[in-house]
């Protein structure tokens, strides 16, 4: 396939269901930025205390269940609230995709919240949960069956691709 | 009289006549201007009904004959897509979520070819992809 018939393949995707390397590398993006935050609230909690009290606290997850259980809280309140927000979370919105309703509607917030609490489901059945995104024609995994959602690509590709014809035209001029 | 001029206009080969006119020189000495002149454009225009003219027009045809590629390399309009949202960043993540589609569609590719499936399925939701080809 030569440069112009793929990008052409692409450049129509928007509204189509999202594939499995779209949604991983925007899982993976999500993995960073939550880890990240959540390191950085620690690390602020951390220092708070031990200015109050004197004593350092320990949250490495594997030191105690409540540790544990705060991170998943924390990751649950980061993709529910970005998934019942505006149906994407920051990797969603860098890769270009988004959750709707399985109709292609917009979600619901209780929809968000509910592939949210869905969503651990998937990584608990060995990640057999995950196997729809592969299998499944509309890429659904276990949590979207449940809570009644799909993945689309959410990217003007068209425009995009004007934009770069129109920056490399300006890189470099044409010789009159 | 009437007869004899009949007779005369009935020999007449007029094909023949034509081909030996000299069409050019005749329209040489046609003052064109002066033709041009004498023609009232307002008049003229009024009596076309562009709706009609507008209508007997296939724009959807037209607009795919247009070379929008093309527009945006070589006219100020490219300058504006730029501006639009256009930094170095953003062509990054354009160049990054076109390599993710592309290998979407490879990996697509591959479990059809596995999964032995012969018809595609839906490429999206339903009111997604009508939406679209209607745009």
């Amino acid at each position: 396939m030569n440069r112009r018939a793929g990008e052409a393949a692409w450049i129509g995707a928007l509204g189509h269901y999202a594939g499995a390397a779209s949604r991983f590398l925007a899982y993976a993006v999500d993995v960073i930025i939550s880890w990240s935050l959540y390191t950085l609230g620690v690390a602020g909690v951390t220092f708070v205390i031990k200015i109050v009290t004197g004593r350092s606290v320990s949250w490495h997850l594997t030191s105690s269940i409540v540790v544990a259980v705060i991170f998943a809280v924390w990751e649950l309140a980061y993709f529910g609230y970005c998934w019942a927000a505006g149906g994407k979370t920051p990797g969603m919105s860098l890769l270009g995709v988004r959750v709707v309703r399985a109709d292609g509607a917009e979600i619901d917030p209780w929809r968000g919240v509910v592939r949210a609490l869905a969503f651990p489901l998937s990584i608990i059945l060995f990640g057999l949960g995950f196997a729809g995104i592969l299998l499944q024609r509309e890429h659904r995994a276990l949590h979207d069956l449940i809570a009644g959602t799909a993945v689309v690509y959410a990217w003007d590709a068209r425009g995009a691709r004007l934009r770069s014809l129109a920056r490399a035209a300006r890189r470099s001029p044409p010789v009159p | 009289m009437e007869r004899v001029l009949d007779l005369v206009v009935q020999s007449l080969d007029v094909n023949e006549l034509v081909q030996q006119a000299d069409v050019n020189m005749l329209l040489s000495r046609v003052d064109v201007n002066a033709v041009l002149e004498k023609v009232d454009l307002d008049a003229l225009l009024s009596q076309v009904d562009l709706n009609a003219l507008l209508d007997r027009v296939d724009v959807n045809r037209l607009i795919t004959r247009v070379d929008i590629d093309s527009i945006a390399q070589h006219t100020d309009i490219g300058a504006v897509f730029v501006a639009s949202s256009g930094n170095m960043a953003s062509g990054a993540v354009d160049i990054v979520r076109g390599q993710a589609v592309a290998a979407d569609q490879r990996i697509d590719r591959w479990m059809h070819r596995l999964l032995r499936r012969k018809t595609p399925g839906l490429a999206g939701p339903p009111t997604l992809t009508s939406a679209e080809a209607e745009t």
